[in-house]
């Protein structure tokens, strides 16, 4: 096709798409509407009209055919003037001005003063001759350069002037001609040369805020009058979206695109109908980064300071200070708090468009997060997911679209959250979803029944599970990926440094090495950079003030929700809700079940997880917004209260050793010094609530965390129990003597509570100092081994291994007894803290043998003749302080002096109980510590009371001999006192011993079937029998000796 | 409290031993024991005696025992430090189960591996993808220092 074939057809376009039917009115030419204009019927009278333009340029000046009836001479030039001034363009030769060459007027334009048909005749000149100067990218920069010129002449024309009528309405006309003509080249790409869409787009992103602005609002209004809105919108949006899609925040273009943006949907016509434009949600999405980068939205939600290239850009160099870290972070929070706003109110014009957009845009905000559920997923793949920045961003922006009906403090609109939204709405995909009390089928029942299916639920109740949602798979992914990264940089740090050793050390220098160290370096500077960025968002107190105040909001729908009478906050719940009729209801979870308040039991278990884990992972972060903000605080503490002392509230265990961690957070001090309290102690101490049930909470859920169904559930309560201990510590030293009455109240009225508690504290500080001393005389070894071999002695390789093997193990048992140490030393803590408020509670029978086995045990540890085997290099690198763990033991011992039970149960102790060694101790304490006289003085008399036991019983048991070993214990192999039988295996053991194995384990040892205490049958003829044995060996003693 | 238990199980170890594997106390003290297995015949195990050391805490038979390899031994379920991942030595224990049952159990455990729950992934990898290999070096590690 020839250039001019391609002139005529587009002319031929050109002038059926611009039916100018009024040439002299200010109405507007009319682009085509939808179709594409083609495909219109050609009109035969306007297409030769137009192609005369080009073809026959006669040769005429404009002062030519003048007509003197209207125009007064000095008006003759006005025209061409303006040619000049508004089109950049003139009759005559330019030579050299730069004005566009134009052919003379068909008709005179002097005459008609620029009637309508020859400003359109001039616009068709320069576009379809391609006149446009070569320094106009594009054909739209012309065509905003008319329009603004237009307008810059209209406003210079003078009022009184007797052509001010005439001359503003060709202006007008022009003004008009050019937001048309940009139409059509923005519905038509074919249109014009120099016509490309995205160049267009670009350039009026790149305009708008200065100097188009005015021009693209005139299209707007055009095509909404038109009623080809969505077809404008069609062209622009996605291709707006695209270039947005590849930029970032470092990129300047992002500002304008924004702004672009802004300005586009701040246009209301175009809110309300934002989520027809084509791909706003294309049908092919899948995997989250998907959404984010082909969806509209989602290239512009992403726009984030967590992108990793704006994290590397921020914090490329690798060796930064802490003040350049601290500077750049509050950039980054400067700069996040202006662009979230901005998204923020871009989203909030959408939703508030109209209802459609509305529920699309939550739609696609809860499809994104029904396919970001691998966020949390311990094997996330980012390649795949979307990102830590859209979803913070999604975040914020759902958080301040709740924050008008979370109204703190009075909550007055909280009811307008629907409680049943799981049986009306599919919106939010939950089900995978564990549930808080229930199992999926009971809550899928349970919503069936309802029959509210299909039901609108309104806006506040997207918005709210929405924003919950996100919590947990939005923020709780962040908060996964940061300890991901965290323990990678680490690693990496590790690698580098083994390799710079081996770099160092090599004869031969392998270059794999070097390139490898070069590779890590970059990793780890990227990995180094997206978490600075992350821990500045964190840091941010401005930014997670708001969301705090949605957890509060949303701790307190629950509460209210649990609230039987549905009142709360307006007032006080009582709380427990249910009470137990026995203690061992407290372990029975599927009676537990069933007093579980509906609807709650039946909601996804993540809208509590992600709540508490995100007031978890807030208090590793500076300007926690806990602090300070004692009035929010208060709902979020009297919520974790209610849900450790309610047992039929949460069924998860996990769920309820994450709630301690707040806890035991708030236990740490605002202000650095000695006496400072922790900053919840004043809600701990003196809200009635949390004040009347925290320490039966706490007690309970030290039992609790023993099993918490995840496959780290062994060493998990060990970290609980010491945060629970921590708490308690705090409660104890804090100033009140209320949790100490109650701890004295609960070992009297609820004994069964209380051993269910001691007995764990005592398994837990077997264990701990058996592992503890086990790993330190580990440490003694191979520290004593790598002494020898550095004075060059010989090498025990067989059992040390090489000496890399050896520093090694080392270090695996340093760390072991780090932990260990700390632990056990913490356990200690607690023990001696409820031995002296409660002793009688440690002396139950079926408590009291293990304990004197476990404490005379670790004495011997301590003074024995193993003693030396703890000789440790610097100890306190472990937390290890033998004065003060034998200080502890012996304060033990003083604390139970005076419980005879425990005397008889040292005598009988048959392991570890010697009489030297409490002799021994005794030295050792007066000497070497600071323990009260009068304490030790306790200490030996009790040793000395035992060991007389000691002896007598020893004589007792001489005189019965052999016992026949059906009265025999058949675990512990001892006389049997009060034999039962079990109920499914049917054997017969002592009560003692059943009652012990049940402390830790609620199963029959033989069949590991289910067991209750209550369950088990008194075994009376055996009984009987064994009554009888002893009574005959006691006055027949001898006759046994003589068989024997 | 445990001293009759133990003296119990010592008793009746050394009446009825186990066909493959021996224990007793080391020295005088009651409370940790050694132990020794033979290498079961049909596993790369076979020819070597494994040592292995256990310690009664003092809440046994409440609590399990610690057991722990002293032998090397290259096995998914064994580290380094001869700890041995057994759930009846962890959550699953019984008070009615003995040292004799337990060293059965580890015996079972040389000839089954249970490479979905392994304390050496590594070596567990190799067990589920190349079984020949992963023979090969279990032989030679018996062989080098087990025998």
């Amino acid at each position: 096709m020839s250039e001019d074939d391609i002139r005529a057809k587009r002319l031929a376009k050109l002038a059926s798409s611009t039916p100018s039917k009024q040439s002299n009115s200010s109405d507007s030419t009319v682009p085509s509407s939808t179709e594409p204009p083609t495909k219109k019927a050609t009109s035969a009278t306007k297409v030769p009209s137009a192609t005369k333009v080009p073809s026959a340029p006669t040769v005429s000046t404009p002062s030519k055919n003048v007509s003197p009836r209207t125009q007064p001479k000095v008006e003759l030039h006005w025209p061409s003037e303006m040619v000049k001034m508004v089109f950049g363009a003139t009759y005559e030769p330019p030579e050299g001005s730069g004005l566009i060459e134009l052919s003379s007027p068909t008709n005179s334009i002097e005459l008609t003063l620029f009637s309508k048909n020859n400003i359109e005749e001039l616009f068709m000149e320069i576009l379809m001759l391609m006149l446009i100067p070569e320094s106009y990218k594009c054909t739209i920069e012309y065509l905003t350069f008319v329009y603004d010129n237009a307008v810059r002449e209209h406003h210079k024309l003078n009022k009184k002037d007797v052509h001010y009528q005439l001359k503003a309405t060709a202006l007008s006309n022009v003004r008009e001609l050019a937001v048309s003509y940009g139409l059509l080249g923005i519905m038509d790409e074919s249109m014009f040369d120099r016509n490309n869409l995205l160049d267009t787009v670009m350039y009026l992103t790149r305009t708008c805020n200065d100097t188009t602005g005015p021009f693209i609002m005139e299209s707007i209004e055009y095509v909404i009058s038109e009623n080809i809105l969505l077809d404008y919108l069609n062209k622009l949006v996605p291709q707006l979206s695209k270039a947005l899609s590849v930029v970032n925040l470092t990129m300047k273009e992002y500002n304008q695109m924004l702004t672009f943006y802004e300005m586009l949907v701040s246009v209301k016509a175009i809110a309300a109908i934002y989520s027809q434009i084509d791909g706003f949600f294309p049908s092919e999405l899948e995997e989250g980064l998907e959404y984010q980068n082909a969806s509209l939205l989602g290239a512009i939600l992403k726009l984030s300071p967590m992108d990793r290239i704006v994290a590397t850009n921020y914090f490329g160099s690798p060796t930064m200070t802490k003040n350049e870290i601290k500077s750049i972070s509050e950039g980054i929070q400067n700069e996040y708090n202006v662009l979230i706003d901005r998204l923020f109110s871009l989203v909030n014009k959408l939703v508030r468009g109209s209802s459609q957009t509305r529920n699309d845009v939550m739609k696609w905000f809860a499809s994104l997060v029904n396919v970001s559920h691998l966020r949390k997923g311990s094997h996330a793949n980012p390649n795949k997911l979307a990102s830590d920045g859209i979803m913070m961003n999604i975040t914020v922006i759902l958080v301040r679209l709740s924050a008008p009906f979370l109204d703190f403090p009075g909550y007055l609109k909280i009811d307008k959250i629907d409680p049943n939204y799981f049986a009306k709405s599919d919106l939010l995909d939950v089900s995978e979803e564990a549930r808080i009390n229930s199992s999926s089928n009971e809550a899928n029942t349970y919503y069936e029944n309802l029959g509210l299916s299909g039901e609108l639920v309104n806006f506040i109740s997207d918005c709210f599970y929405l924003t919950l949602t996100y919590l947990h798979y939005g923020l709780g992914g962040i908060a996964n990926f940061y300890d991901r990264n965290s323990r990678q940089i680490d690693q990496i740090n590790e690698q580098i440094m083994a390799l710079n050793q081996l770099l160092q050390n090599a004869i031969n220098l392998n270059p794999r090495h070097a390139a490898e160290i070069k590779q890590l370096t970059t990793f780890l500077a990227i990995t180094s950079a997206t978490k600075h960025v992350t821990t500045a968002l964190f840091d941010s107190r401005k930014l997670h003030l708001e969301i705090f105040d949605f957890a509060v909001g949303a701790t307190t729908f629950f509460t209210r929700l649990i609230d039987p009478a549905h009142q709360y906050p307006s007032s006080k719940i009582s709380i427990p809700i249910f009470k137990i009729s026995k203690v061992a209801e407290l372990d029975d979870h599927d009676f537990l079940m069933t007093k579980s308040p509906e609807p709650w039991k039946y909601l996804p278990e993540y809208f509590i997880d992600g709540i508490v884990q995100y007031c978890r992972f807030l208090s590793r972060f500076r300007g926690s917004p806990m602090i300070f903000n004692e009035d929010r605080l208060t709902p979020l503490v009297e919520f974790i209260v209610i849900l450790l002392r309610c047992p039929e509230l949460v069924g998860n265990p996990h769920l309820k050793a994450n709630l301690i961690d707040i806890l035991s957070y708030g236990t740490m001090p605002i202000y650095s010094g000695p006496n400072s309290p922790g900053f919840m102690m004043e809600i701990f101490n003196h809200n009635q609530l949390v004040s009347q049930n925290l320490l039966y909470s706490l007690l309970d859920l030290y039992v609790m965390v023993e099993k918490t169904g995840t496959s780290s559930q062994f060493y998990d309560k060990f970290n609980s129990r010491y945060r629970i201990s921590e708490v308690i510590e705090c409660l104890w030293n804090g100033g009140t003597y209320i949790y100490r009455q109650q701890l004295v109240a609960y070992s009297k009225s609820s004994i069964d509570f209380f051993v269910r508690f001691i007995a764990r504290m005592l398994n837990d500080t077997t264990y701990l100092l058996d592992e503890a001393f086990e790993s330190l005389n580990k440490i003694h070894m191979y520290q004593q081994e790598l002494k020898r071999r550095n004075s060059g002695q010989e090498e025990n390789t067989e059992e040390y291994g090489t000496t890399e093997e050896l520093t090694k193990k080392l270090h695996d048992s340093e760390r072991n007894a780090k932990s260990l140490m700390g632990l056990a030393n913490k356990t200690m803590e607690l023990f001696k803290l409820f031995t002296k408020e409660v002793p009688e509670g440690f002396v139950l029978d079926e408590l009291v043998d293990r304990l004197a086995g476990m404490l005379d045990y670790n004495l011997g540890i301590m003074i024995g003749p193993k003693c030396s085997t703890l000789k440790v290099e610097a100890p306190e690198k472990y937390y290890f302080d033998p004065k003060r763990t034998l200080s502890d033991l012996c304060l033990i011992y003083y604390n139970l002096a005076k419980q005879d039970k425990f005397a008889v149960a040292c005598a009988r102790d048959g392991r570890s109980f010697h009489i030297e060694l409490f002799r021994k101790a005794e030295r050792i304490l007066s000497t070497k510590t600071y323990v009260d006289s009068m304490v030790i003085q306790g200490f030996i008399q009790f040793a000395e009371r035992a060991e007389q036991i000691r002896q007598s019983e020893e004589d007792e048991e001489m005189e019965l001999g052999e016992i026949p070993d059906e009265f025999l214990d058949p675990l512990m192999f001892t006389l049997m006192e009060d034999p039962v039988i079990l109920p499914t295996s049917k054997v017969s053991i002592d009560r003692s011993t059943i009652k012990s194995h049940l402390l830790s384990d609620p199963t029959d040892p033989f069949n590991r079937s289910p067991l209750k205490l209550e369950d088990v049958i008194e075994d009376v003829e055996l009984k009987q029998r064994i009554f009888e044995f002893k009574k005959g060996k006691k006055s027949h003693p001898s006759e046994d000796i003589e068989i024997n | 409290m445990s001293l009759k238990r133990i003296n119990k199980e010592l008793a009746d170890l050394g009446r009825d031993p186990p066909s493959s594997c021996s224990a007793g106390p080391v020295g005088d003290d009651l409370y940790h024991w050694q132990a020794s297995i033979m290498g079961p015949p049909d596993s790369p195990y076979a020819g070597g005696v494994f040592f292995l050391s256990i310690h009664f805490p003092t809440d046994y038979p409440f609590k399990p025992p610690k057991i722990a390899f002293t032998t090397k031994i290259y096995h998914p379920n064994i580290n380094g430090n001869g700890n041995i991942c057994l759930d009846i030595l962890k959550d699953q224990w019984s008070p009615a189960l003995t040292i004799s049952k337990v060293l059965l159990s580890i015996c079972s455990l040389l000839t089954d591996a249970n490479p979905d729950d392994p304390l050496v992934p590594e070596i567990a990898h190799i067990y589920k993808l190349d079984r020949p290999k992963y023979e090969a070096i279990a032989k030679e590690w018996t062989k080098k220092y087990a025998v």
